[in-house]
């Protein structure tokens, strides 16, 4: 934690190096938050590098009282991906017939994989509620940092977390019986 | 609980692409330079401010050699007060202040003063009336010396008027 710590403090200084250390600490997690919300491998991609770019350019102003660094990235990652399902969503109006043929068959092999079945389970729940499950249980992150992800407080988060279990639990006990 | 773990194990299959693993950082490090480039530098107040200050020194020193007319004019003017309130002197003068005479008050126009001079200097010619010729040499004697056409144009003028005044003076008392 030190050792992140101390690589943030140059970051802020403008050390690139520092920077390229914790670009390396966090891409995987990054991408992987990426990837299970906008379902599509580039989009997942370049919002994981738009996120370590913004962060660049935010990071003088960074403050560790504000939260750890690692909610920091995520909560930039959370906003791009809004952003990018919006901008989706006016293409989808737009483009209407052609959404399902512009999908390619890659992305078509990789949803039938991997996170097919998490996200099966989850697509019950509302967003907020698959963010707090994938922040909270996937990638480890506190209680606090969830919090400041999702921008509710910690104690709506609690009583959030625990309506979300229980809902969770039913479903995947009907899922495995 | 088992059931989230289950989740979370195929949450985390997920395949990291080989792009960001080998190109990522270096794509990324490459974009970190391109938006420092020299135009954000320039802008960035620790580069901009000495810029600032090197253009604002350049023009007062311009202005110091430009004459009125000029639109530098007032920026020399109003350096040269500057100056002379900082220091707490008066280290130059402008174009206008080298021909001001020194007991001219300053603010006021030097011909307004001269005519103002004379007016008090020269009673109207019916207060005194045999004293005027002696009085208009003098004043002739005075006044010339100081060399200034508006001056003499006056003094010419007023003379003119005086003589053409004594003339009708004159064929009034002839008539009478």
């Amino acid at each position: 934690m030190d050792e992140l710590n101390e690589l943030i403090q140059k970051a802020q200084k403008g050390d690139q190096e520092a920077y390229g250390q914790i670009y390396r600490i966090f891409y995987r997690r990054i991408f992987r938050y990426c990837q299970f919300n906008t379902n599509n491998k580039n989009a997942a991609q370049d919002i994981c590098q738009e996120t370590f770019l913004k962060a660049w350019k935010a990071l003088p102003k960074f403050q560790k009282k504000g939260g750890s660094l690692q909610a920091y990235l995520f909560k930039i990652a959370r906003n791009l991906i809004i952003d990018a399902s919006r901008k989706k969503k006016e293409e989808r109006l737009e483009n209407y017939q052609n959404v399902e043929s512009d999908v390619d068959f890659e992305e078509q092999l990789e949803r039938k994989q991997n996170v097919a079945n998490v996200r099966n389970v989850l697509k019950t729940l509302d967003d907020v509620e698959k963010q707090i499950i994938v922040l909270r249980y996937f990638e480890d992150l506190s209680q606090r940092e969830v919090a400041t992800v999702i921008g509710i407080k910690e104690g709506n988060l609690r009583v959030r977390t625990h309506r979300i279990l229980k809902k969770l639990k039913i479903k995947l006990e009907e899922k495995y019986e | 609980m088992n059931d989230l773990e289950q989740l979370k194990k195929e949450y985390l299959k997920t395949e990291i692409p080989l792009y960001l693993t080998t190109n990522g950082w270096y794509d990324l490090k490459q974009k970190l330079n391109q938006q420092e480039s020299i135009i954000d530098k320039l802008f960035k107040p620790i580069f901009f401010a000495p810029v600032l200050i090197a253009a604002f020194l350049l023009v007062v020193i311009v202005s110091m050699f430009t004459k009125p007319g000029s639109w530098l004019y007032p920026v020399k003017v109003l350096s040269n007060q500057a100056i002379a309130e900082l220091s707490g002197k008066h280290i130059g003068k402008t174009e206008g202040a080298k021909d001001q005479d020194p007991e001219i008050p300053t603010g006021q126009n030097p011909d307004l003063h001269s005519i103002n001079q004379l007016n008090q200097q020269s009673p109207s010619p019916e207060a005194t009336s045999e004293p005027k010729k002696e009085d208009r040499s003098q004043k002739e004697e005075k006044q010339n010396p100081k060399n200034n056409w508006f001056e003499n144009l006056f003094f010419h003028l007023e003379n003119r008027n005086h003589d053409r005044g004594d003339l009708q003076e004159n064929n009034h008392q002839k008539k009478q």
